[in-house]
């Protein structure tokens, strides 16, 4: 039984460990303090074996080897690209930066924790409640285990129950999950895994942690010419996704801005870390970091303002980037117009006092990573004009099943109240990749939008018998069916339902729509349409350091997105404060503690999550492109709130007082220490 | 994490509960706010068979001003205190610290200002959970001979953190400890041990009544460095007490600097330095900071969070800013 994509990693742990989180015995009790008793009873006695916690150490020949099969601590997934010729645009730049920048573990801080609970009937077919952002993968993973089991041809039925946030933490099934069906097994009842908060920050994963080398140059007029990325990635001592978010890194690389000679080198690196999944932004925020960051010193350089640098680069409509994206709908542009709007960037300023700005590309379209970028819906209606939907969609506290109920009540002519969302729940809702990527409103909204379409088909061709009328007379609001210009010729939906039931040859309603973008698979060059259409953004940021102490206060922010439209302002603006919230966060005090590899901060008290005290007033400008893929125009929002925030810190600390940070996260003592190194260095001319 | 199983007694007057510590000493603990106790008790660092609630004692809610003196309940809420008129004009120090302990809802439902000054000594390597501390030998703290913070220690290390207490230190605050059939008063500075196992000289059967602060004119101010407006404890804090004579002389002056070593450190001979000084004598100031700096940082080890340069450093910046606001305040 292996996990995760790279099979490297076994739900029990058996020879050697590799990290402190190694899973190594299971036991199943009927109480906790009888579960605890069986524990102290199993001794296992262990040989201390050098640790490697560095992954550029761990790259080094002699280094010890975490996985002594893999013959080298590097994994081998082949992270690189080069389009258009950057030695050449290098050479011809009149404006080069170069820099080394440095990103910590985060972790997702998910108010409601993991657990599962797994059951085996007579039959041996397995019914697993799970937290899980992948209720269709996940059902692939357990079956997976139960053929490793012997249990072949069995079914699996995943059921997700209302979870307190997944923020990509969820993506991939853990260890808890297998080792939940093994105890089921083993005892033939229903074995339940809940972790504790401490549980939940040692034995789920981070966001990874990158060393990252940027070079990117200009000519003389501010136009960017080459961009050159090296990032090392500490992948732990097993294999998620985190090792896969280079895959989206090449995106802001190959994209943010037009540039047209790109090269990027990504290396994955065992260490005895914990190991790394998915995140918000999936190495976007990371890659944004070194790329906002160096554009203000290459603006600096160059003699060009911060804005104007951004703005003579920005991506257009219509564009096809080095990397094969087709950027439909782009508002860039009119996002940086909004930060401009709010505070002056490079106006006039007070001391201690300074301004930052940073975008965003994301992918706002699906993002075509596994081999289907699908998903299902079905929907029937009942006689009295009400709608059961059933998506493969996961809601996970953003607000899917509102959004998919708007979506059907606007094309039905309904109320949101009287569509009834049924969702994950493999027995009943059709497949779905997985809640990433910012594509549920995008994907699964298109998905619900195609069944609703269908059935609005029948419901006119009916409308136009009873009401005689032309189908492309009939207008379907507040209800009811009635003809365009002639609202007495009407009648109430569940009425005209009613009488499509009984009557001879009677006929229900209900329809069924498979959406799968029309976006490409990249290929072994890494090219390809990977996302329908992208979301774009711009972050402005008002800062004020102490100068004695080194503490940021940021005292204004403004986050502008374009979204293609609005299907839930409300709902919008929760995700985007939200994920300000978390780039602040990133940005400033955030870190999980290691030593030696083991987690040293597991509670809310020393892991440094911005407080509803520390939160500040968020302005959220939206901007509305109307993309003409989106179900009713609109685009991917749940990640791009959390990528430019960081780099749009840096680069207010540095506008305020003249240091910038390359080290995440921007703490007082590295901000002291810079202020200090610079004055002794301006004491010494 | 679950609480572990426990009695709980809920007795009705002082004397009952005086009664009830007398009979279960270390058996029994203390439950007032609990939000000290409950945490440790779920990470097993505590584990305690009974807990006496103060719940129903109101009589140990109280601020008064008595014979030239502030006197607190020991149950007083935090909330209670950063409502205070009296403690926030007379004990502003006091009114600073608290209004920066915990959050809102810890300061009005659940923390008391008997807590705060209670609460056990921290440290990154000992406040973890019974899981972590199972896969190593035990530190000092935890019934073992070892330290984690510094390497070789022959004792622990742990740090107060606690923002009232280094306040009420530089208030000159004394508190009375009850017991069956006896009663003492303690100066606050001579209240703790040095000792990081057991960092107060208290009896298991002894419980925290009162806390006196005399009102001599002074004026006092407190001032804390966390990375958080809220949650966080202090990473590095000072208290203040400045009196000064007719002619805008300091005529006594506290310094106390918290969170740097096992109690807030009290620095007699830097205070000292500042007598007869001007109030608007910003050197000499810098220099009691400095001075602050230099004789706390012996205390400090690498167990609270920010790096000891960075927490050294800004002792002096947390002294000297709380010695101009406390100044600011008499020339007012």
């Amino acid at each position: 039984m292996k996990m995760g994509f790279y099979k490297d990693n076994p739900p029990l742990k058996k020879g050697k460990v590799c990290s402190f989180r190694d899973e190594v015995a299971a036991v199943a009790a009927t109480s906790p303090e009888i579960a605890k008793k069986a524990l102290d009873l199993i001794e296992i006695e262990y040989k201390e074996l050098p640790g490697i916690f560095d992954p550029e150490k761990a790259m080094e020949k002699d280094s010890p080897l975490v996985h002594e099969y893999h013959k080298s601590n590097v994994l081998k997934l082949p992270w690189k690209l080069h389009y258009g010729d950057v030695e050449k645009a290098e050479k011809e730049s009149d404006f080069v930066v170069e820099e080394k920048f440095t990103t910590q573990w985060v972790t997702h801080c998910c108010l409601g924790t993991s657990g599962a609970i797994a059951l085996f009937d007579s039959n041996d077919n397995l019914t697993i409640h799970t937290n899980t952002q992948i209720p269709s993968l996940a059902q692939k993973d357990f079956l997976e285990s139960l053929k490793a089991m012997g249990l072949v041809n069995k079914r699996v039925r995943v059921i997700k129950p209302i979870i307190g946030g997944g923020f990509g933490s969820k993506l991939d099934t853990y260890a808890y999950e297998h080792i939940s069906i093994l105890l089921a097994y083993a005892c033939r009842k229903p074995v339940k895994i809940m972790f504790d908060r401490v549980e939940e920050f040692k034995a789920t994963s981070t966001r990874q942690p990158t060393v990252i080398y940027i070079k990117q140059g200009c000519d003389k007029k501010g136009k960017l010419t080459f961009r050159d990325m090296k990032m090392v990635l500490d992948n732990g001592a097993y294999t998620s996704w985190g090792a896969t978010t280079p895959s989206v890194m090449m995106m802001p690389i190959t994209s943010l801005y037009r540039v047209d000679n790109v090269k990027f080198n990504a290396k994955c690196v065992y260490t005895n870390n914990t190991y790394s999944q998915a995140m918000r932004g999936y190495g976007n925020p990371q890659a944004t970091f070194a790329i906002e960051s160096t554009l203000d010193m290459l603006a600096q350089k160059a003699g060009i303002t911060r804005v104007d640098i951004r703005r003579i680069n920005r991506n257009q409509p219509g564009d096809l980037t080095p990397q094969g994206f087709k950027i439909s709908s782009c508002g860039i542009a009119e996002c940086i117009d909004e930060v401009e709007k709010e505070f002056a960037i490079d106006g006039p300023k007070e001391k201690g006092i300074g301004t930052g700005i940073a975008s965003l590309i994301h992918v706002g379209g699906g993002a075509r990573i596994y081999k289907s970028d699908g998903c299902g819906a079905i929907l029937k209606m009942d006689d009295y004009g009400k709608v059961d939907i059933f998506t493969g969609g996961t809601d996970m506290g953003q607000g899917l099943d509102n959004i998919t109920a708007q979506i059907v009540a606007e094309e039905l002519g309904l109320y949101v109240e009287d569509i009834n969302v049924v969702h994950s729940d493999t027995d009943v809702c059709p497949w779905d990749v997985g809640a990433h990527a910012s594509r549920s409103t995008f994907v699964a909204g298109n998905a619900a939008l195609g069944a609703a379409k269908k059935v609005k088909e029948t419901i006119l061709e009916y409308g136009s018998k009873l009401l005689d009328a032309a189908c492309e007379d009939l207008v379907l609001s507040d209800r009811t069916i009635f003809v365009s210009g002639n609202p007495e010729k009407s009648m109430p939906i569940d009425k005209l339902l009613r009488k499509a039931h009984f009557s001879p040859q009677g006929k229900m309603l209900m329809a069924d729509f498979f959406y799968d973008p029309d976006n490409e698979n990249m290929g072994k060059e890494f090219k390809g349409n990977m996302s329908v259409t992208y979301a774009f953004g711009a972050h402005g940021v008002k800062v004020k350091v102490d100068e004695e102490t080194g503490k940021v206060q940021v005292l204004d922010y403004v986050a502008a997105h374009d979204v293609g439209r609005a299907i839930n302002p409300l709902l919008l603006e929760g995700q985007v404060y939200g994920g300000v919230v978390m780039g602040l966060g990133y940005a400033l005090t955030e870190e999980v503690v290691t030593k030696d590899g083991q987690n040293m901060n597991a509670n809310f008290r020393d892991y440094k999550l911005f407080t509803a005290k520390d939160a500040i007033r968020i302005k959220a400008p939206v901007v509305e492109t109307y993309d003409e893929y989106g179900p009713f125009g609109a685009k991917g929002i749940g990640e791009p709130g959390c990528v430019p925030t960081a780099p749009a810190i840096a680069n207010a600390i540095y506008d305020a007082v003249g240091v910038r940070i390359f080290d995440l996260p921007i703490t007082p003592e590295k901000v002291l220490a810079a202020l200090k190194e610079k004055k002794s260095a301006t004491t010494k001319i | 994490m679950r609480l572990p199983r426990f009695k709980y007694l809920g007795p009705e007057t002082l004397d009952q509960a005086l009664d009830l510590l007398n009979t279960h000493k270390d058996d029994a603990k203390i439950l007032a706010g609990g939000t000290d106790l409950l945490v440790r008790m779920k990470k097993g660092l505590l584990k305690p068979n009974i807990l006496i609630s103060l719940k129903a004692l109101n009589e140990l809610s109280y601020i008064k001003k008595q014979d030239g003196y502030i006197k607190i309940g020991a149950r007083t809420p935090l909330a209670d205190i950063i409502a205070s008129d009296l403690i926030q004009k007379e004990a502003r120090a006091l009114f600073q610290a608290c209004e920066k302990i915990g959050a809102i809802t810890i300061q009005h439902y659940r923390g008391t200002i008997g807590g705060n000054i209670l609460q056990d000594n921290r440290c990154h390597h000992y406040n973890q959970s019974d899981f972590h501390r199972s896969g190593r030998q035990a530190c000092h703290k935890d019934g073992g001979k070892i330290c984690y913070a510094r390497e070789e220690a022959d004792r622990c290390n742990s740090t107060c953190q606690s923002d009232g207490a280094t306040a009420l230190m530089a208030l000159g605050a004394n508190i009375t400890l009850e017991s069956k059939g006896g009663q003492r008063t303690v100066d606050l500075a001579n209240f703790y041990t040095t000792d990081g196992i057991m960092p107060f000289a208290m009896e298991s059967h002894e419980l925290l009544k009162e806390i006196i602060i005399p009102l001599h004119g002074a004026q006092s101010a407190y001032q804390k460095l966390a990375y958080r407006s809220a949650i966080d404890y202090p990473i590095v804090c000072a208290g203040v007490l400045l009196k000064h004579s007719l002619k805008k002389e300091i005529e006594e002056a506290r310094i106390v600097v918290g969170a740097m070593g096992r109690s807030p450190l009290f620095l007699a001979q830097v205070s000292s330095s500042l007598k007869g000084k001007k109030l608007n004598d910003t050197i000499a100031f810098k220099k009691a900071a400095d001075a602050s700096m230099d004789s706390s940082a012996t205390f400090a080890v690498h167990n609270v969070g920010a790096t000891l340069d960075y927490r050294c450093a800004m002792v002096s910046q947390m002294v000297f800013q709380a010695l101009e606001q406390a100044a600011k305040y008499i020339k007012r």
